[in-house]
């Protein structure tokens, strides 16, 4: 128990010194003008869709439910930020900057009214499956929009402008290294396993005692909460919310990069939500067959692996590190049947 | 320990189960026989918090249970191993033993070792995916996994289905050893004779109605029951 105790202590140990040094190079590179302007602004959106896509793979991936209302609980998050920071401020508190405390608190509330709305919506729509689930959040998602559009705190269909650029790398990095680790140690806990396992067979699961909407509720609030993290990090980057902007295709898009990084992968939908977003902008060059392009390429993977890129596998920097020393001392195998889900925030660039 | 009085069930606008009346003792292996679609399996999810009945009362160990969540009638001892074995197909035997332990804290390790003691196959098994065991071995772990809260009572849907009559054989005493291990035993089956066999006592249903009750024995010998289910 110990000597397990020990590789988790060492593992966290290691991969959040990768995390510190990603953010730093990056940061450095910031600063420095290695990255510009545009080459960042793509990098944070990369990260604000990092943090729907893996909160998306929770209900879709781990649970197993196909939720199509993922855009609804972003733009809950998003104008619930945005009013707030838009209406309020904090003064700076010592070396605090309060523009900082608030927006933090704002993503946080944000994050807390896409929660309840999950638990709401969740409760009578958990008890119906694919399908009906799907239509079901499908209309939530679309009745979101239309009462955005028609109350005035949102700015109607006008819009909503005069919304700080709040959401910077750090912003951004914060909270996937947040979305990572909650999913990660929730799948990897005992609750994770019940999930997993309303997953595989909901019959066996209610058999062997497990309260299948409780866990249903706390997989699909979770996401939830992301979702409009997510929202509120999307409000503070592009600086002006409208309607539109989190319409079905939004959800639609999210799934997609779920389906192609992989079900009940977290590396997997890290990869897919970075290329699904640096693709098109690099596509840019040949308008006229971006569309093209990006449909096909969803079209090939899915072709040749139906799985997703990653399947559900996990990148692992423990296990990388320890495949490379293996080869050096040759050290005997391990056994075949050795598992080890190990999740590392890096795959980002 | 269980008393199961006049229960009515509906699948929409099918009337499925007619005024269910019966009962297990503490210690008794009691078998449920029927055709197909008779009712059987209908009547272990309502136990079990599956289904509701829209009358009558189901007791369990001096408890009502006939409004308790699914999740908190395993808590009380009470488990269901369902038709067609659900097991966590894609999970190794030791996860799936593992969730079987899901609403117990402590124990845990001790219940395992019970199980793998009573299924050497499975302890051989033990890190293998639970989609490529035989059937029999499915069964073995399906069984193993209600067995890991220590249950009072054990309900079995059609342990022998799709199961070679060795096979059938070697499950069926390991029901009796489990209840002569002080385990109280309700047993579905289709494969009459066995289930006749290893049991005290039986109810034959039929269309959702008990038709007969009596003791295993005198079953076997009744003229319509053999007629009916025991091939003539």
């Amino acid at each position: 128990m110990s000597g397990n105790r020990r590789a988790y202590f060492k593992r966290t140990l290691l991969n959040t010194c990768l995390c510190l040094a990603f953010f730093v190079t990056v940061n450095y590179m910031i600063g420095a003008r290695i990255l510009n302007r545009y080459y960042t602004n793509i990098l944070n959106l990369v990260l604000i869709y990092v943090v729907a896509a893996v909160s998306l793979n929770l209900t879709c991936g781990y649970l197993g439910q196909l939720p199509l209302g993922h855009a609804g609980f972003m733009s809950l998050g998003g104008y619930t930020a945005a009013i707030i920071t838009t209406r309020f401020s904090i003064p700076d508190i010592g070396p605090i900057p309060g523009q900082a405390v608030l927006f933090f608190l704002a993503t946080v509330a944000g994050g807390i009214v896409a929660m309840i709305a999950g638990v709401l919506i969740g409760l009578p729509a958990l008890r119906l499956k694919g399908d009906y689930l799907a239509i079901i959040t499908l209309a939530f998602g679309e009745i979101i929009r239309v009462l955005v559009q028609n109350i005035k705190i949102t700015g109607g269909a006008m819009g909503m402008g005069g919304i700080g650029k709040y959401t910077n790398f750090s912003w951004g990095f914060f909270w996937t290294v947040m979305v990572v680790a909650f999913t990660f140690l929730l799948v990897n806990s005992r609750h994770g396993r019940a999930i997993k396992s309303v997953r595989e067979d909901e019959i066996a699961a209610e058999s062997v005692g497990i309260n299948l909407t409780y866990y249903k509720i706390v997989a699909f609030a979770g996401a939830a909460f992301f979702a409009g993290v997510s929202g509120s990090l999307f409000a503070h980057h592009i600086c002006y919310l409208e309607p539109g902007n989190f319409g079905y295709n939004m959800s639609i898009e999210m799934l997609v990069m779920v389906v192609l990084g992989g079900l009940g992968s977290i590396s997997g939908s890290i990869i897919a939500a970075t290329v699904l977003t640096i693709v098109p902008e690099v596509l840019q060059t040949f308008a006229t067959w971006k569309m093209i392009i990006y449909s096909l390429l969803l079209v090939v993977v899915m072709i040749f692996k139906p799985s997703g890129l990653m399947g559900d596998f996990e990148l692992s920097a423990a296990r990388l590190i320890r495949k490379i020393f293996r080869r050096k001392e040759d050290v005997p195998q391990l056994p075949e049947n050795y598992t080890e889900g190990e999740e590392t925030d890096e795959q980002e660039t | 320990m269980l008393n199961v009085t006049n229960i009515n069930v509906y699948y929409g606008n099918i009337h499925a189960l007619h005024d269910m009346t019966f009962h297990v003792d503490d210690g008794e292996i009691v078998s449920l026989i029927g055709a197909n679609g008779a009712g059987k399996s209908t009547t272990l999810k309502t136990i079990s918090g599956l289904l509701r009945s829209h009358t009558g009362d189901i007791e369990f160990d001096g408890h009502s249970i006939s409004r308790t969540e699914p999740d908190i009638i395993v808590r009380q001892g009470l488990t269901h191993v369902p038709e067609g074995r659900r097991i966590f197909l894609s999970m190794t035997v030791e996860e799936n033993l593992d969730m079987g332990a899901f609403t117990i804290k402590e124990g845990k390790k001790k219940a395992l070792d019970e199980v793998f003691d009573r299924f050497p196959r499975l302890a051989e098994r033990r890190n293998q995916i639970a989609g490529t065991l035989s059937g029999g071995e499915q069964q073995m772990l399906a069984m193993g996994r209600a067995l890991m809260i220590r249950p009072k009572m054990m309900m079995l849907d059609e342990p022998s289905m799709g199961l070679a009559p060795i096979l059938v054989s070697q499950i069926m005493d390991i029901v009796v050893e489990l209840n002569k291990a002080g385990t109280t035993i309700l047993l579905v089956e289709q494969n009459a004779r066995m289930a006749l066999r290893i049991s005290h006592r039986s109810y034959v249903i039929e269309s959702g109605r008990i038709v007969l009750s009596d003791t295993s024995e005198n079953l076997l010998n009744n003229e319509q029951v053999k007629k009916a289910y025991l091939g003539g």
